[in-house]
């Protein structure tokens, strides 16, 4: 018996749009995109850099020095947008290991949450123990990216070394740059950073993978994500991804703090024409900064609740991200990638409430034909093994579910008229040619369990103790590591960043 | 109920409804009819605010509505201070600086702090969002700041924090402030494991803690 479809498949492939979850109307589109111009036009962006307002500038943007303000016409917005590739390509080490999207074609996994807390299970004491990661927990984390075939590449290092500080170069550069050395997936984008300098230096460590700063536009290992506070202010660590992802010519996705209701309405149309704004003015300032340069979306959204105040991803998250999504195929024909869609935000490792989140959230993304979405787990939970190989189950559940689509066409091969009038009403299909042709098709899961109860009770194993096989397993995964002598010129890199960013 | 409780009666009910306007506008009431605005912040505004808190505690009043409340309850106060003499000032109970930290710009949940320490009597002075530690310090020590609250929402800043009580340490200033941490991604252990006075896990608690740790 096969192991299914998706064997080696990196990402998924999707059916044609008209088979997604498309909650948008082309009147609804065009509506709300007016709307967006509108905004650009008359309310427009706030960006605390100068280099940013020359660039929109030097666009034909209507730029006030001193208020800080870019208001963008629409043919500018028209002009600049539709330089940006359509294709976008995040490199790995090895081309095998780059992703190349093409949007509405194929949905991709990333992994990394960025979190500083690690929860692994102590067996003696039946328990997750919580605690504060090393760097050896970074490196632990490395082998689950590195090793599951679901996922594709990094968006964000999976751990954070407790021991550093940002008193130096900030931990955030130090846990890609050991991404980059055992890791053979793409390693990700820079979001936390206090300066041009250690944009440079982030820089710099991915060129030593690629054999200079020349060759990152061509291989970039490395991406960006302008990160801005909310969708039109451009904050100086947003200016400064902006200008970063700028010089080096790497991929950079269109992000904002699109936190429902801070800076954009609480209801949804509104939301949606403030985000797109967001979403053309970055683009467009990119392009206005180095046209051609790759862009994409990315499509995080959550709310503020309003009774509490604490955050969450509500079922209008998940409208809202496929609605995007569908905006940037259709409109922009640019990537949608998002996150976190397979997170769990309880704070209790594996319960239900992760569950229901990582499934639904799985499912919603990949239905509504998302570029590629994030395993996360609970920031507060931290990063959590077997979490992490029980998302890769839901992804591989989709992947099925997407690949099925291939024999719901109407074929003939597929409708197979010729075994049911074979084998008649009072037939069986079971050992029929055509059931042998393609019994590869159905789904056969890693970690549930079909088996009667009587079969269970002799060994009465949890899906919690199938899982906790494959964890061990790849706990004995030898990462690869890059040749020893790029190795030691990253460490000097760092050791001349801590020094020169040294605070106290 | 006399005149001057249907004043203050008045005032708690703008504060409940956080209006503004209706709350500067009795305020006025209060000067023309010769009352003690000591006393009409005392009877009339703090039991609105106190009320309002309660309310959100239940999970009655959201958000948005303990803001405006705070907002009105302080329109008034601003207008009121002008009418209390020197000598009968009232003293905060105590003065705080909070932002948060460096790198980091979520502050909604710093500047809700901020917003129900002032509305409990506080003296709050709230310094933004990318607050690096010695601005945090600077701005303490040019306000006389008892407190310092430095929020971090993410885990990639709230080493910052750790920044902040080293900062302080090397400048002897430790002793000198209490510093209440707060944060998504902050807990107690981490609290204690950087030497920071308190750990506030929403906005009610901090005002809690924030009096506690002054002994108010």
């Amino acid at each position: 018996m096969g192991r299914g479809l998706f064997l080696v498949e990196k990402g998924i492939s999707l059916p044609s749009k008209e088979k997604l979850w498309r909650p948008l109307t082309k009147d609804d589109m065009e509506t709300i995109e007016e709307t967006s111009y509108q905004i650009l036009e008359e309310v427009g962006f706030f960006s605390e850099l100068d280099e940013i307002l020359k660039i929109a500038e030097g666009m034909g943007c209507d730029v006030n020095y001193k208020d800080k303000t870019i208001k963008f016409p629409e043919n500018v917005i028209e002009e600049y947008v539709k330089k940006a590739p359509k294709k976008v390509v995040l490199a790995g080490r090895t081309s095998d290991n780059d992703i190349t999207f093409e949007p509405g074609k194929r949905v991709f996994f990333m992994g990394g949450t960025a979190t500083n807390k690690i929860c692994r299970w102590d067996g003696n004491k039946n328990e997750y123990v919580y605690r504060d990661p090393t760097k050896d927990d970074l490196i632990y984390a490395l082998k689950f990216m590195d090793s599951l075939e679901c996922i594709d590449f990094l968006f964000d290092p999976p751990l954070l070394d407790s021991e550093l500080t940002n008193a130096g170069l900030p931990e955030w550069i130090h846990a890609v740059r050991d991404t980059l050395v055992n890791c053979r997936k793409h390693a990700g984008r820079l979001t936390c950073n206090y300066s041009p300098k250690e944009w440079d230096y982030f820089a710099r460590l991915a060129a030593e993978v690629v054999g200079g700063v020349e060759e990152l536009e061509k291989r970039p290992v490395i991406s960006a994500a302008t990160d801005a506070l909310s969708p039109g202010f451009i904050f100086k660590k947003a200016g400064w991804n902006m200008l970063g992802a700028i010089k080096y010519g790497i991929p950079c996705a269109s992000s904002m703090g699109a936190v429902n209701p801070i800076g954009h309405p609480i209801t949804l149309a509104g939301y949606l024409a403030v985000v797109w704004a967001g979403h053309l003015g970055h683009i467009s300032l990119l392009q206005g900064g180095r046209p051609g340069i790759p862009c994409m979306l990315y499509i995080p959204a959550g709310s503020i609740r309003l009774k509490d105040g604490y955050y969450q991803h509500g079922p209008e998250d998940y409208l809202i991200r496929a609605c995007r999504t569908q905006m940037a195929h259709e409109l922009l024909g640019l990537p949608a990638i998002m996150g976190p869609e397979l997170r769990g935000s309880s704070k209790v490792p594996n319960d239900i409430q992760t569950s229901y989140e990582q499934t639904l959230g799985c499912t919603l993304g990949t239905l509504c034909g998302s570029d590629a979405m994030l395993i996360e787990f609970s920031l507060e939970a931290g990063f959590n093994a077997e979490a992490t190989v029980m998302g890769s189950e839901i992804i591989r559940y989709m992947k099925h579910m997407m690949a099925r689509f291939k024999d719901l066409e109407p074929t003939p091969e597929n409708l197979a008229y010729d075994a049911v009038k074979e084998v008649g009403p009072k037939g069986s299909l079971l050992t029929h040619e055509h059931t042998k042709k393609h019994m590869q098709l159905q789904y056969n899961p890693n970690f549930a369990d079909y088996r009667p109860l009587n079969a269970w009770l002799k060994d009465k194993k949890t899906m919690f103790d199938r899982v906790r096989e494959k964890v061990k397993e790849i706990e004995k995964y030898e990462l690869s590591k890059l040749p020893a002598d790029t190795i030691k010129k990253m460490n000097a890199i760092v050791k001349e960043a801590d020094e020169e960013l040294k605070r106290f | 109920m006399g005149p001057k409780e249907e004043i203050f009666k008045k005032l708690t009910n703008s504060v409940l409804e956080g209006d503004s306007d209706n709350a500067l506008a009795i305020a006025k009431e209060v000067i023309e009819n010769g009352i003690d605005p000591i006393e009409a912040i005392n009877q009339g505004l703090t039991p609105g605010i106190k009320e309002v808190g309660d309310l959100f505690g239940k999970g009655e009043y959201f958000l948005p509505q303990v803001i405006l409340a705070a907002e009105a309850m302080n329109a008034a106060i601003d207008y009121l201070k002008k009418y209390i003499p020197r000598e009968k000032t009232i003293k905060p109970l105590g003065i705080v600086v909070i932002g948060t930290v460096a790198g980091d710009i979520h502050d909604i949940g710093s500047k809700f702090v901020a917003t129900m320490l002032e509305a409990n009597g506080f003296k709050v002075y709230h310094i933004g969002a990318d607050v690096s530690a010695e601005k945090f310090i600077e701005e303490a020590e040019k306000v006389g700041a008892n407190i310092i609250g430095a929020s971090a929402l993410i885990t990639t800043t709230m080493t910052e924090q750790k920044i902040l009580i080293k900062t302080l340490e090397k400048k002897s200033l430790k002793s000198k402030y209490k510093v209440i941490i707060g944060g998504a991604p902050v807990n107690e252990r981490w609290t204690r494991e950087i030497k920071a006075d308190g750990y506030a896990a929403d906005a009610l608690s901090a005002v809690e803690l924030a009096k506690t740790l002054l002994n108010r």
